[in-house]
């Protein structure tokens, strides 16, 4: 770059210079014709003819300091801003065209920038992994961790430099004028020291403070320490009230910290207790970085190993158990990552589409300037430099088409945010990679729509295009063979896009039609914690439980109220393994589990879940009276297939329960999911964990029940403030938001592809009939009815439609596989769906060839024959 | 400048300009019309410099590195440009001259016969 530099400023010392050289040489001449004697008056005009033409010498001598590429390529481009400028209506259309394909991928990789190829906001963030438990015969894959089994594991490993152990918590930060809800982190004091990060202010936690009771410190994050605590620079070392605890500040992480999605408003230590529990108890998260070197399949190894161990020394709990270490990053990410590839392979296509009909734009303006070309190589332009000037013309065109795509991606990435469907998704920004990105697809675009055509137009006959005056030219076979294949290509690709849109867009419309087994409307879910150091007491929490549930059911307006230890479609299922008395296991492998809920005696006429035979819970079911439960529909089919599972007893917890009645089954987290074993405790007999749901059903517009439940749980626990505040309605659509916005994207690239394609046939059929008006007036003429010539040119569309569409079902079956695991009862090739999808292009095949061909029949025969 | 002058003159072969002003400029330094004028004298007014390409030739030497320049003040105090011969440029003379010695030598063993037969 500096040598071009260096070589311009020196070319415009040099030109500058000759000026006074030319001065001087014509001086000296003329002085020598004086000293011949040549009178003074016509010595310098003999001088000045000696040297001759100025500024030709002017030009050779600057031509040597010139980069004839440069130069070349700064003309063509402003020649073909001019040639642009001219033709506002096809330039308007190809830049839109343009820039609805790049503006796509721009938004797409814009994505896939901030979620799959980022890295996580910590060093060396590829050695971290998250580590779970698994349980292949009860199809647990990725389950929670028991506190003793994580020890051993951090004992025994050697392909670890650290783990650590946490688990989520809310906090209710007092102090200020309102209770604040904080979602934080329970963290072994390793936590910081695994991801490698340290505290912007303060410390990290030391080693003996991850004892219970042996810390009360508190590690704040940015927005906490800025938006609850006024960015106060003194806060370390002060103390903070977190459910009525006082907790010294010790640290303030990294705003940028939040970005890893293992982000927290506050952290806190221990990680975990062991006082009370056993190694069946799981319920801790693991994170561990391995040492360097030591591969993901090296570590999984010795994990299974110590698994193997663990499982000959403890066969009560851990016969069965296994480890399983995923990346971090992958952890995060999850199945988005197929996703965001098919969304990616979507868009490539809709580009192609857009390049092939630009081509087609450009073939039908290179017949138009079929003259200019001839003229220009008459002059001696060779083949070679009428390309360069195409191309030059159509990058031009598709750079205009990235930096308005530019716009479209900025919009689409909005949307994209807004859906909350992605993790990471606060790094979605058009930052320099994706800028580059988008640089480089333009000037790619621009090449491939562009060749063609310009090869197609610097291949001309000269004297037959010269001796052409102005009338009907006729395109060459090969010209409109191309035109026509670039259609059938758009077809194909378009049945493509709408086959894996259709498939999506089912698939939701399926969903949409399963109940998730409760009626989520007009219901209000939110929680309450009661922190452990105010209410020990399971029997206790039940009790204020149990008051907050009258106090809201007195609100106006409110019909029913119920608590649950956790509402539906709210983060969590749980899994309890019982017997059933009088039922042995039939093998020694069979496990009996189930999830289990703890429930007030309103919960299910709140949540609208039907009971189907026995009765409901009620107040009388309380701690002193005998053990009752309720199964659902699977359950009792399970276990009970004939007979009435009604009076049957399960033994759990080492209680027996009274089964007294089955109510349907419910979806727990996501309605593409099976029918599962669920079991229903009243609260009141199996004892409330720090916290409950309240389902509250009334016809109050939310806003204002949302603020009248407030006032009302105040009343009865003045300190504690309410979490996870959404209607249930809410909580079902986010579960299925990731698939909508895939069905959303899919959906509007197809009809992008759709339009695009229509577009492009008709472009063809209407200058094909342009092309044929003599033939088609000759034929009326000679007595070719109407519907004939309508015939004949709808069947030239149709013929395209029908290989497209032919193409395109072909490619459609192979790649629709793909979409499998993202289909929802609908299998990759629906016939229904790819019949539709055939329909309908070939519909508009025909809408979009009929239009040129009634033009074709207006024509009046008399007109075409004498226009020559 | 007369007809009769004109016709004597012979037009310079395409490079030949440049291993000329290379020739000359082995001599000293000089200016654009000192190179043009002594091309001529020296060939006796044979060689014809026109003027127009000698510009571009100078340029392009500059270019190549084969000649460099520097402004000066000529004898009767004019602002002038005097080029100079670099080290480069005297070898490129070197390998120039060589290579014009033997396509001249060639090409007059082709035309020698040919004289010998008229003559004969």
């Amino acid at each position: 770059m500096s040598r071009w530099v260096r070589l311009f400023s020196r070319r415009k010392r040099m030109m500058e210079d000759l000026d006074q050289d030319i001065r001087d040489f014509i001086e000296r001449e003329t002085q020598d014709n004086i000293e011949r004697g040549v009178p003074p008056e016509e010595a310098r005009y003999a001088a000045l003819r000696k040297f001759g033409n100025v500024t030709r010498v002017k030009e050779e001598a600057g031509g040597v300091w010139s980069f004839p590429w440069l130069e070349q390529l700064w003309q063509d481009i402003r020649y073909a801003w001019r040639q642009l400028r001219w033709n506002l209506g096809f330039t308007a259309v190809a830049v839109l065209t343009l820039a609805l394909g790049i503006g796509a991928n721009t938004a797409i990789f814009s994505v896939i920038n901030a979620v799959l190829l980022a890295p996580l906001p910590f060093p060396h963030p590829d050695r971290l992994v998250q580590i779970w438990e698994k349980d292949p015969h009860i199809g647990l894959d990725q389950g929670v961790v028991s506190p003793y089994n994580f020890l051993d594991w951090q004992r025994q490993t050697h392909d670890f430099e650290a783990m650590a152990a946490y688990q989520h918590e809310h906090f209710s930060l007092t102090g200020g004028p309102l209770p604040v809800g904080l979602s934080g982190r329970r963290v072994s004091a390793d936590f910081f020291r695994v991801l490698n990060v340290r505290p912007i202010l303060g410390r990290d936690f030391l080693a003996n403070e991850d004892r219970p009771g042996a810390g009360h410190v508190a590690i704040i994050s940015y927005s906490t320490w800025q938006n609850h605590l006024n960015g106060d620079p003194g806060i370390v070392g002060k103390s903070i009230t977190l459910d009525g605890e006082s907790y010294t500040v010790i640290g303030v992480m990294r705003a940028d910290f939040q970005s890893s999605d293992l982000g927290s408003d506050v952290w806190t230590t221990p990680g975990f207790e062991l006082k009370g529990r056993s190694r069946a108890d799981h319920g801790l998260f693991a994170i561990g970085r391995l040492k360097t070197g030591v591969t993901l399949a090296a570590a999984s190894s010795e994990m299974d190993t110590i698994a193997k161990r663990l499982a000959q020394q403890y066969p009560d709990t851990n016969a069965q158990s296994g480890i399983l270490l995923v990346p971090l990053l992958e952890q995060i990410v999850g199945n988005t990552r197929l996703a965001l590839l098919i969304l990616w392979g979507a868009v490539g296509l809709v580009l192609l589409i857009a390049c092939a009909n630009v081509a087609n734009l450009l073939l039908s303006r290179g017949i138009a300037r079929r003259r200019e070309f001839a003229v220009r190589a008459a002059l001696g332009a060779g083949r070679m430099r009428l390309m360069t000037q195409l191309v030059t013309e159509s990058t031009l065109l598709a750079s205009a088409g990235g930096v308005l795509g530019l716009a479209v991606a900025h919009w689409a990435i909005a949307a994209i945010v807004r859906s909350a469907a992605i993790p990471r998704a606060h790094g979605i920004t058009l930052d320099a990679r994706v800028l580059a990105f988008t640089a480089a697809l333009s000037i790619l675009t621009g090449i491939v729509f562009g060749l063609a055509p310009a090869f197609a137009s610097s291949s001309l006959d000269l004297n037959s295009a010269l001796k052409e005056t102005g009338g009907m030219m006729e395109a060459s076979a090969v010209k409109s063979r191309l035109r026509s294949s670039l259609v059938v290509a758009e077809i194909a690709l378009s049945v493509v896009l709408l086959a894996g849109a259709g498939l999506l867009i089912k698939s939701l419309w399926l969903l949409g039609r399963v109940s998730p087994g409760f009626n989520p409307k007009s219901v209000l879910g939110v929680r309450l914690s009661l922190p452990d150091l105010k209410y020990p007491e399971g029997i206790e929490r039940a009790a204020v439980f149990k008051r907050v549930i009258e106090r809201l059911e007195a609100v106006p307006g409110v019909a029913s109220v119920g608590g649950v230890n956790d509402l539906p479609f709210s983060g969590s299922e749980t899994s309890s393994t019982f017997d059933i008395e009088g039922m042995p296991l039939r093998s020694a492998d069979e496990i009996r589990q189930a999830d289990r809920r703890d429930i007030s005696p309103g919960y299910f006429k709140a949540m609208g879940i039907p009971l189907l035979k026995g009765r409901e819970f009620s107040d009388q079911d309380s701690a002193g009276s005998p053990n009752v439960a309720i199964i659902n529909q699977d359950l009792a089919r399970k276990y009970w297939p004939t007979s009435d599972p009604l009076g049957q007893r399960i033994k759990l917890y080492d209680k027996d329960w009274e089964i007294v009645g089955i109510v349907g089954d419910v979806k727990l987290l996501d309605l593409a999911a099976q029918d599962k074993p669920e079991l229903y405790l009243p609260c009141a007999q199996s004892g409330s964990p720090p916290w409950m749901f309240f389902a509250i059903r009334s016809r109050i517009q939310t806003e204002a029940l949302i603020a009248s439940v407030r006032n009302a749980v105040r009343d009865v626990v003045p300190d504690e403030p309410l979490y996870s505040v959404r209607t249930m309605e809410e909580r079902v659509e986010a579960s299925t938001a990731p698939r909508r916005l895939n069905a959303l994207l899919l959906g509007v690239f197809a009809a992008l592809a759709l339009l695009l394609s229509a577009v492009g046939t008709y472009g063809v059929i209407a200058y094909s009939v342009a092309q044929r008006t003599r033939e088609l007036g000759i034929r009326m003429a000679l007595g070719a009815e109407r519907a004939d010539v309508l015939r004949m040119v709808t069947h030239e569309g149709l013929a395209l439609a029908g290989v497209g569409v032919a193409l395109g079902v072909a490619a459609a079956l192979g790649l629709t596989q793909f979409l499998a695991s993202l289909l929802f009862s609908v299998r990759p090739a629906d016939p229904l769906t790819f019949i539709s999808v055939s329909v309908l292009l070939v519909a508009v095949a025909l809408i979009s060839s009929y239009i040129p061909a009634r033009r074709a029949t207006k024509v009046d025969p008399m007109v075409t024959l004498r226009y020559e | 400048m007369s007809t009769k002058e004109q016709q004597e003159r012979i037009e310079l072969l395409q490079g030949t300009l440049d291993l000329l002003i290379l020739r000359t400029l082995l001599l000293g330094p000089a200016h654009g019309h000192a190179i043009a004028k002594a091309i001529e004298f020296r060939s006796d007014d044979v060689l014809q410099v026109e003027q127009g390409s000698l510009y571009p030739a100078l340029h392009r030497l500059i270019k190549r590195g084969w000649i460099s320049f520097q402004d000066g003040t000529s004898e009767n105090n004019r602002r002038a440009k005097f080029y100079r011969l670099t080290a480069m440029g005297r070898r490129q003379l070197d390998f120039e001259t060589s290579k014009w010695d033997k396509l001249a030598g060639a090409i007059a063993r082709i035309l020698m016969p040919a004289e010998r037969e008229e003559e004969s």
